[in-house]
């Protein structure tokens, strides 16, 4: 050893005397700024992350800085289920406020519990706070930055409206459908890899002749043999995603799910300049339950497509996971919310691929307008049939015609119908 | 001092008071010589002998179990009544080290991991803990005092270590010239020589004290760079219980004992002698046989009924005179496994 102690290594504790220890130096040292404020460097103005250059861009000289993408895609680092980090995760955010002095202005700002990003409502600077995290293995290390800017989402928001029949003229018309708001949301994704073995008595159905006393012929009938049989099922689970927020209608996030983590990139605070960012509501062990329900019900199915017979009964299932590991990350998401009639909306958009989902008003007149329209041909032939039968009896056959109509239009009233009630759910 | 060496196993021994025809209480040779040492044996510490003789026997009936055709002469009686009480010698070294070391330790962790059962339309989770090492580089500097590290006095300590066993070196007593009544074997190594070896149980003993000192769990890789100063020597007596059983030829078959922990080493033998007499009455029983069915055949012409005796007593002749040879061959099989170890020379 030419140099003692080492470069990077620090002193440590020691549990013998005579003996002292040198451990290297943390990777991630609490060195970084509490809060990272963003200014042009030029004019002192402050910058924001633009979403439509991808980086950061003063709004008053132009000043534009690209990140360091650094792109780790599906590499980037994973975590095992320590013990800890679940004890950690499941403290939250607690109620605490952050009390910061902006280094901006000096006004002293509150900061509500879980923010990542903020604005200070005095000078407007664009705040990116980097100690809210309780462990630093559980602050975010990866996103996913915007690849879709407000306009863009705008455009796709105003077409997704406007395909739909149901939604009311003049919310498609709507110039007032005011711009989006950038937000990155938390998820963890999950790696395993599961082996079930499966056990349970398959029916197998058989047609077999037999004599009926009773009428004194020979007749057939089905009869189901069991027999117990098992296999096994390998699945691998690679970047399985669940939402670490409650704040965001998961039927919509669900819907919007196609994120590309091929194209994840290392945090950095400049991501999050000028958007609004938070960290995970819903801790590590009850996200990780929900994985695991997915991958259950993923597996059950599996195991279920293995089995060739007519009936299943006594199913038995062991599920073990193995190589479990989690990671935390930011992904990207624009939300909209607009008012119609007194009620609110809301529309997400991913921010990195474009898919929509959300709530859309029905205009309740037009839809059993329509509904109308598809059962009144039904109605009026049989009508119709059913009158001209007492002059003609062969007119009879035009009453049963109208009423093939009308269980044709039941049907389509009740597919407008069920499709109208979903279109606003949250 | 009172010391001799025996010329055909060369160990050589000290004793308080030799008997009057000495002989070598490890191979039992009586070509002893006395030799004239003036250096003294400065033994401060010993073992004390904590294997009863009755636990002696008891490993003895163990140890001569399941060998096939049991010389007559391995007798546990026979073995606790020629049982001889030897110390063996091993130094002790206390030394000042002072070092720059660097190692990976090892940190315990317990990670979770799950198993779903679906039973009856019910699913159960069932939560699983596992511990797993993480594993960090540490560097440091040592500056301690290390007392009584163990370094080998003897040539074949290893040899004699790998057949008795490692000794506990936590309750020794001091010597304080109290007259040694067991023979004690005298050093063939001096303290230059098993330098060497204290040196590797400094080694272990300071990887040991580094891990405890960064708070781990496990020690990998553990490398220094010491520097050693006030070193002290001291010798120290271990117990090992002697005694033998003769074989055929009548030769010394020695087992030792380590008197401290139980452990027994001795060659196991199969009495070929033993083998031959069964292989000769099994050959008698057939010739007996083979002379029924010879006389049974002969009188078969007059009793044909004679004739099937006849034939199955020349089967049964046949079986006993193929059966007559497996004594021997057992027994030699079960011999040719024997591997003599060094220092034992059958006399």
């Amino acid at each position: 050893m030419s140099e003692f102690p080492p470069k990077n290594y620090i002193r440590t504790a020691s549990a013998v005397e005579g003996i002292e220890v040198f451990a290297p130096r943390p990777l991630e040292p609490d060195e970084s700024p509490e809060i990272v404020d963003f200014h042009c460097p030029q004019c002192g103005a402050t910058t924001a992350y633009s979403l439509e250059d991808g980086g950061l861009k003063c709004a008053h000289c132009g000043y534009f800085e690209p990140p360091a993408k650094e792109i780790v895609g599906r590499g980037a680092q994973d975590f095992e289920f320590k013990v800890e980090a679940l004890a950690e995760s499941a403290h939250g955010w607690g109620t605490r406020r952050s009390d910061l002095v902006c280094e901006n202005c000096g006004a002293e700002t509150s900061f509500p519990p879980g923010t990542l990003s903020t604005r200070c409502a005095f000078c407007g600077s664009n705040k990116v706070l980097q100690r809210e995290g309780l462990q630093s293995f559980l602050r975010p290390r990866f996103l996913i930055p915007f690849q879709l800017d407000e306009n863009r989402s705008l455009k796709i928001a105003k077409e997704w409206l406007g395909s739909s029949w149901m939604v009311p003229d003049h919310v498609k018309s709507n110039s007032s459908l005011e711009a989006f708001t950038p937000v990155y949301i938390p998820y963890w994704t999950f790696d395993a890899a599961a082996f079930a073995n499966w056990k349970a008595q398959v029916g197998y159905d058989e047609t077999e002749r037999y004599y009926d006393a009773s009428n004194n012929e020979w007749r057939t009938r089905t009869v189901t043999r069991w027999r117990w049989e098992d296999g096994a099922v390998r699945q691998d689970y690679d970047d399985l995603l669940v939402s670490g927020t409650q704040r965001i209608s998961s039927l919509h996030l669900r819907n919007i799910q196609n994120f590309k983590l091929s194209e994840l990139v290392v945090y950095s605070p400049e991501y999050l300049a000028g958007i609004g960012a938070n960290a995970y509501d819903v801790p590590l062990e009850p996200a990780w339950e929900k994985g695991r329900y997915a991958i259950r019900a993923d597996v059950y199915n599996l195991c279920h497509k293995q089995i060739k017979g007519d009936h299943i009964r006594r199913f038995e299932m062991a599920l073990d996971l193995a190589e479990e590991s989690w990671r935390y990350v930011l992904l990207p998401v624009l939300i909209n919310a607009f008012y119609y009639r007194g009620r609110s909306y809301r529309i997400v958009i991913n921010g990195q691929t474009g898919k929509i989902s959300g709530q859309r008003p029905v205009d309740w007149i037009k839809v059993w307008l329509v509904n109308v329209l598809m059962l009144a041909p039904g109605l009026v032939i049989s009508l119709l049939g059913l009158v001209l039968q007492f002059g003609s009896p062969e007119a009879f056959a035009l009453f049963w015609v109208g009423i093939g109509l009308l269980v044709l239009g039941l049907a389509g009233m009740a597919v407008v119908l069920t499709k109208a009630s979903g279109m606003d759910d949250e | 001092m009172n010391a001799m060496v025996c010329r055909s196993c060369n160990w050589r021994f000290f004793k308080q008071n030799l008997p009057a025809e000495p002989f070598c209480p490890h191979c039992r040779s009586a070509e002893v010589e006395r030799i004239n040492d003036e250096k003294a044996l400065d033994f401060e510490q010993f073992l004390p002998f904590s294997v009863s003789k009755t636990e002696f026997h008891a490993r003895v009936e163990e140890f001569s179990r399941n060998i096939p055709f049991r010389p007559p002469d391995l007798k546990p009686a026979n073995l606790l009544e020629r049982v001889e009480e030897i110390f063996l010698p091993r130094y002790l070294v206390d030394a000042d080290v002072t070092a720059v070391w660097q190692a990976e330790m090892g940190f315990n962790y317990e990670v979770v991991s799950h198993q779903e059962i679906y039973q009856s339309h019910n699913w159960e989770t069932i939560e699983r803990k596992e511990t797993r090492i993480n594993w960090e580089p540490r560097v440091g500097r040592l500056a301690r005092r290390y007392e009584n590290v163990p370094a080998p006095a003897l040539e074949d300590d290893k040899a004699l270590a790998s057949r008795l066993g490692e000794y506990s070196l936590r309750t020794p007593e001091p010597v304080d010239g109290r007259i040694v009544e067991p023979w004690v074997r005298v050093p063939d190594r001096n303290t230059s020589d098993a330098w060497l070896d204290a040196v590797v149980g400094l080694h272990q003993r300071s990887a040991e004290d580094c891990r405890l000192a960064a708070g781990a769990d496990h020690v990998e890789q553990f490398q220094w760079q010491p520097e050693f100063g006030e070193k002290h020597w001291t010798l120290m007596l271990v117990p090992v219980y002697a005694s033998y059983y003769l074989d055929d030829d009548g030769r010394f078959l020695p087992v030792l004992m380590n008197a401290q922990t139980g452990t027994l080493s001795g060659v196991r033998y199969a009495s070929v002698q033993k083998a031959r007499r069964y292989t000769a009455a099994l050959l008698i029983i057939a010739a007996f046989l083979f002379g029924g069915s010879v006389f049974f055949g002969v009188v078969s012409p007059l009793f044909p009924i004679f004739g099937i005796a006849a034939i199955i007593l020349f089967f049964f002749s046949v079986g006993c005179a193929i059966g007559a040879a497996f004594p021997v061959f057992m027994a030699k099989r079960f011999n040719s496994r024997i591997n003599i170890p060094p220092g034992y020379r059958p006399g």
